[in-house]
């Protein structure tokens, strides 16, 4: 008698063991919320491409040079008037082989700074640019100081076309004496990207 | 006669200097994707073509942007060759992956972890940035008093993290029930062969 309840309880237990094992696998494999919302990366595809290239000039860093006198009000970068009739020598070409006309972006990672940690103001290294490069253009009248963001230096460049760069420099009187370095970076996006 | 064959190798050799490009080496990027929905916690791998069609060999590295970097989890191939005159259409493919981020809050009893509930009804979270290709020998500067030049291109990505709703997952209970249930079956079993076999004896 003793024995018959006894197997009851097991058959019981047993039960309730594969009615866990099911409810598990119901659970983990049959009811997932909303399966069809897994694996479905959305994207567009629409094929974009574009390439641009420094100057040999602009390659090799704008170079200020040796003052000697100060103040130095709109020293220009030595390849400010470089080029072939006057025109600056640094630029930025854009390749024809490209579907995407070009924006440009510019900023500087910190302000002229000597190993002494002096600075040269930020807003005292200016810049112009234009499509077009002539003895005139870039012009000084249009300068713009550096900033540490990204800003647009260049709309709607098209492929073998070329956007066109000079950079000036202020230096106050009681600026200390040094090599003064920092980094300018120009990107190339797609145009009507922000920067 | 000899001063205008003098004048014209001159004005050769301007022609040819203005002919040259002076161009230094360049890069390029080309993609053909700007969003991905990836769902939240997992790994997701997406590939750019980088390319030079200018008469250079350059060096590029594929860097995130900012916004983009705090949800990156690996990039391969940090530095890539690209020969010159590489041009768009033999692009070298650039691959870099990423791990969403857990950050739907999901409803637990125990915890953070077990017998949870995922709903989804705020927005999904959007990382916008750029992948941007960056020339690795810039930055150096040649001259004493400047600036160094660094040049890039970069392709705007939006990734959008996707919740993935779910009922109330009753798994943990139903284990522990099962290994109760398999503990006290067992000890049943055990005991019963134990007085089987006193009661032989």
């Amino acid at each position: 008698m003793s024995s018959k309840k006894i197997d009851w309880l097991e058959i019981f237990l047993l039960i309730i063991v594969l009615l866990c094992i099911f409810l598990i696998i119901f659970q983990n494999f049959v009811i997932t919320g909303k399966v069809a919302e897994y694996s479905t990366p959305s994207n567009v595809s629409i094929n974009k491409y574009l390439s641009i290239s420094f100057s040999s000039n602009l390659s090799e860093g704008i170079i200020f040079g040796d003052i000697y006198s100060l103040p130095a009000i709109n020293q220009n970068a030595s390849h400010n008037y470089d080029g072939a009739f006057n025109v600056s020598s640094m630029y930025i070409n854009v390749s024809s082989d490209g579907n995407t006309n070009v924006d440009f972006c510019i900023l500087a990672n910190a302000a002229l700074t000597n190993p002494a940690l002096d600075t040269i103001g930020l807003g005292n290294e200016t810049y112009a640019n234009s499509s077009f490069s002539s003895s005139s253009a870039p012009s000084l009248l249009n300068e713009i100081p550096l900033t540490l963001s990204y800003v647009k230096s260049g709309h709607n460049i098209s492929g073998g076309g070329s956007n066109n760069y000079r950079f000036w420099l202020d230096v106050p009187i009681a600026q200390p004496s040094g090599d003064y370095n920092n980094t300018i970076s120009f990107k190339g996006i797609q145009t009507g990207a922000v920067c | 006669m000899n001063m205008k064959k003098r004048g014209m190798i001159l004005g050769m050799i301007f022609l040819l200097g203005m002919l040259i490009p002076l161009i230094s080496a360049g890069v390029g990027i080309s993609w053909d994707k700007e969003s991905a929905l990836v769902p939240e916690g997992t790994k997701t791998c997406l590939t750019y073509k980088v390319y030079n069609p200018w008469p250079q060999d350059t060096a590029v590295s594929v860097e995130l942007s900012t916004s983009l970097q705090e949800i990156l989890s690996s990039t391969e191939g940090e530095i890539t060759l690209i020969p010159k005159d590489t041009s768009s259409v033999n692009a070298i493919p650039v691959t870099f992956c990423f791990r969403t981020p857990k950050i739907y809050e999901k409803d637990c009893w125990i915890g953070n972890f077990a017998i949870c509930k995922q709903e989804c009804n705020g927005e999904l979270k959007t990382y916008e940035g750029e992948v941007e290709v960056v020339e690795a020998s810039g930055g150096e500067f040649k001259g004493a008093q400047g600036s160094a030049t660094r040049i890039s291109v970069s392709a705007p990505l939006r990734v959008r993290v996707q919740c993935i709703e779910h009922k109330r997952n009753f798994t943990l209970i139903y284990v522990v029930v099962a290994i109760i249930a398999l503990i006290l079956l067992l000890l049943g079993i055990f005991k019963k062969k134990k007085s089987k076999s006193s009661k032989r004896k």
